[in-house]
């Protein structure tokens, strides 16, 4: 196995390079010394604060528009974060509940089932107060959500929609059974039918999720937070709902007064080299790629988009999928085995002489899978002026290591890197 | 026996971060009369290691903070308060924010130990030095912006803090040997008379040395190493310097002494080296 040197470092970015180099792109001078001329250009122009992350202490924070957030991940459900990312998500997401923080009141949460529901300051996921649910001795006891005004939240039909929310448990709770539950309703209004996920208290928080597609006929649903089963009185403190029009359950964003929505995140980082052979590694929390549509998440790209050659991107068809597209020609390796939400997957893309591609996986650790080569198509020098966009279009991320390498290195050399 | 650190990054430098902003609130409560003239938050970070220079607000007994603002994500796990400070018994927090400080994290909350005594950063309430200087570390948490905040000391006080560093350490494994923390020169004006009797001023005993590093990869150097030391230190910079963690009640404040500096390959070693010469910084007048 050959060393990789600092001097073959082009481009180092993400959560691991934060904590390493104390900023989120690599410098290796400071800045008033010229060190930090190459860095990153990152942008999420959110009306107002509501984009969150899960911070070092295992709690949700909030970041102001334009900031990156460093989101902390369990990945071992051991109940301690232990894996620091980006959270980097490319669509604008709308959380249609209105007042999922609870801070000044609990308007917009009923009680359903002969449960209590009260603002609490005891336990909160976010900020200071989260909603305090005495479930009934009952089942579908909890609570429901609905607008400020009291009626249901207008949802279409045949759309994919999550549903999530924080739960805390403690006591008596813990292992008792509760559903992440919608109802969809028609104009009528009607129940049309249900969509349920049921989920085993543990000790502490935890994030429930519900992932539907709203019938034909939807006009309205009502999202619920509530038992799986006459299990006897007991309490839980839900914070953070959200109840959004997306594949996956998009990280929360705290409302208080009315909907609200974070806006699309891109991150560019400028590039000043050409088509060389290189190796480009990454390491992230799967957020939700392979189900989106064939060929449509676009996790990074350099260059142009795909419909302008030239450029290398990564995407999922099924699996994830290094691409080269020279305006010659486009080539592929595909890895067909697709990592599950919230599996840690690292990636070794790697770009020859000649202009053959080829991709490699390992997910969690496991012993890497790798594609078949695509290619020769001739490496182009336009690359030049394209920039490292992360990530493309329709891509959820949250990213722990980006890097781009000189020459064609394998996975275990990457991971090698300090 | 533990590891040595260095403390040379700053945030609150706008030296270092040109595009910082630095800044204090007298009161918290409600939006006060501001810093005092001459005693603005900004002067914690020149260096300068004079009582006469502090940081220090108007009002007495209320809280206060200083701040800065970053123009990116910065992180941090080390912070040291210069000797001089009247923060011993007093609780001090460091705090970090995303949004402004509408929303703020807690880094570190803790009361400042009134006496000096062997100790790690890491304690529960950091280590005071032997000078009456204050450390303390925390896992590296990352913000765009960061706070020290001094809730309110009691009657008729106010927070009073001649040097703040404030940034992520730099910690390799080990210096090698020789390594003499101890190790200084004795300096004085000297005068010696036809009797050979020797009458000299004030006498100071400045530590001063060199500390000798072999990094054990090309990445240490180039990722570490060569930000820290070559970047802030060659500069000019002073710079906190520990032996060893686990007697954190030693570190002192040094800087770099004019002259040849850096790292190089040397014959013995394939990853680079450095002789880091050092001076102790304004050392402490008898």
């Amino acid at each position: 196995m050959a060393e990789v040197f600092p001097r073959d470092l082009m481009v180092r970015f993400g959560a691991r390079t934060l904590l390493r180099y104390g900023t989120p792109t690599h410098r290796r001078r400071p800045a008033d010394r010229g060190g930090e001329e190459f860095k990153e250009t990152f942008s999420r122009a959110d009306a107002q604060p509501c984009a969150t992350y899960v911070g070092r202490d295992g709690l949700l924070h909030i970041a102001a528009a334009n900031k990156l957030r460093l989101h902390w991940v369990d990945t071992n459900a051991d109940g301690v974060v232990d894996l620091p990312t980006f959270i980097l998500e490319s669509n604008a997401v709308t959380n249609l509940v209105e007042n999922s923080d609870c801070e000044a009141d609990i308007v917009g949460w009923n009680a359903a089932a002969g449960a209590t529901v009260t603002r609490d300051n005891a336990h909160a996921m976010s900020r200071s107060w989260a909603a305090k649910i005495v479930v009934a001795n009952a089942n579908f006891s909890g609570a429901a959500l609905v607008t400020r005004a009291g009626g249901r939240i207008a949802a279409a039909a045949a759309t994919n929609y999550s549903f999530s929310y924080w739960v805390f448990a403690t006591g008596t709770a813990v292992g008792k059974s509760i559903y992440a539950w919608v109802n969809w309703w028609n104009v009528t209004p009607a129940i049309i039918s249900s969509s349920s996920q049921s989920y085993v208290l543990v000790a502490g928080w935890q994030r429930l999720t519900l992932r539907a597609t709203s019938p034909a006929g939807t006009v309205t649903a009502d999202p619920e937070i509530i038992t799986n089963g006459a299990q006897g009185v007991f309490t839980i403190w839900a914070d953070a709902p959200q109840f959004e029009a997306s594949l996956v359950p998009s990280s929360p964003i705290l409302t208080g007064t009315g909907a609200l929505t974070r806006a699309a995140e891109l991150t560019t980082l400028p590039l000043g080299f050409g088509g060389v052979p290189m190796t480009i590694y990454t390491k992230f929390v799967e957020s939700g790629n392979h189900l989106l549509g064939v060929g449509q998440p676009r996790v990074y790209q350099i260059g142009q988009d795909n419909t302008n050659a030239p450029s290398i991107y990564l995407t999922n068809n099924g699996g994830y999928s290094a691409r080269w597209n020279a305006a010659t020609g486009l080539v592929v390796s595909l890895v067909a085995t697709a990592p599950n939400l919230g599996d840690v997957v690292e990636l070794c893309h790697t770009l020859d002489s000649t202009g053959t591609v080829q991709l490699t996986e390992s997910v969690n650790g496991g012993a890497p899978v790798v594609g078949a080569t695509g290619g020769p198509q001739p490496l182009s020098p336009a690359l030049v002026a394209g920039a490292l966009i992360y990530p493309g279009r329709s891509s959820w991320i949250a990213l722990h290591d980006l890097v781009v390498v000189r020459g064609v290195r394998t996975l275990a050399e990457m991971q090698a890197i300090p | 026996m533990g590891a040595p650190f260095f403390l040379v990054e700053n945030l609150l430098s706008v030296t270092q971060f040109p595009l910082h902003a630095v800044s204090s609130i007298d009161s918290v409560v409600n939006g006060g009369p501001g810093e005092v003239a001459g005693g603005e938050f900004w002067r914690v970070a020149t260096g300068r290691r004079s009582p006469l220079n502090p940081w220090t607000t108007v009002n007495a007994h209320q809280a206060n903070y200083g701040q800065v603002v970053c123009d990116r994500l910065r992180a941090a796990n080390m912070v040291i308060f210069d000797r001089g400070h009247n923060l011993g018994g007093k609780q001090v927090q460091i705090q970090c924010s995303d949004d402004g400080f509408t929303t703020t994290q807690t880094v570190a909350d803790i009361v400042l130990p009134s006496a000096s005594m062997p100790g790690t950063p890491d304690d529960a309430f950091g280590v005071r030095t032997e000078e009456g200087a204050w450390i303390a570390r925390w896992p590296t948490r990352a913000a765009y912006a960061w706070r020290v905040n001094v809730p309110d000391m009691g009657v008729g006080l106010r927070p009073v803090i001649v040097g703040c560093t404030l940034g992520t350490c730099y910690a390799p494994d080990y210096f090698n040997l020789p390594a003499g923390p101890g190790q200084g020169t004795l300096n004085a004006d000297e005068t010696s008379s036809d009797a050979a009797w020797v009458g000299r001023g004030v006498t100071v005993f400045r530590r001063e040395q060199v500390i000798h590093l072999q990094l054990p990869t090309l990445f240490d150097y180039d990722d570490l190493a060569r930000y820290h030391l070559e970047g802030h230190y060659n500069a000019g910079r002073p710079m906190w310097v520990c032996f060893d963690d686990a007697q954190a009640d030693r570190t002192f404040y040094a800087i770099a002494p004019l002259g040849a500096n850096g790292f190089a390959r040397q014959p013995q070693w394939f990853y680079p080296a450095a002789e880091i010469p050092y001076m102790e910084h304004e050392p402490v007048r008898p």
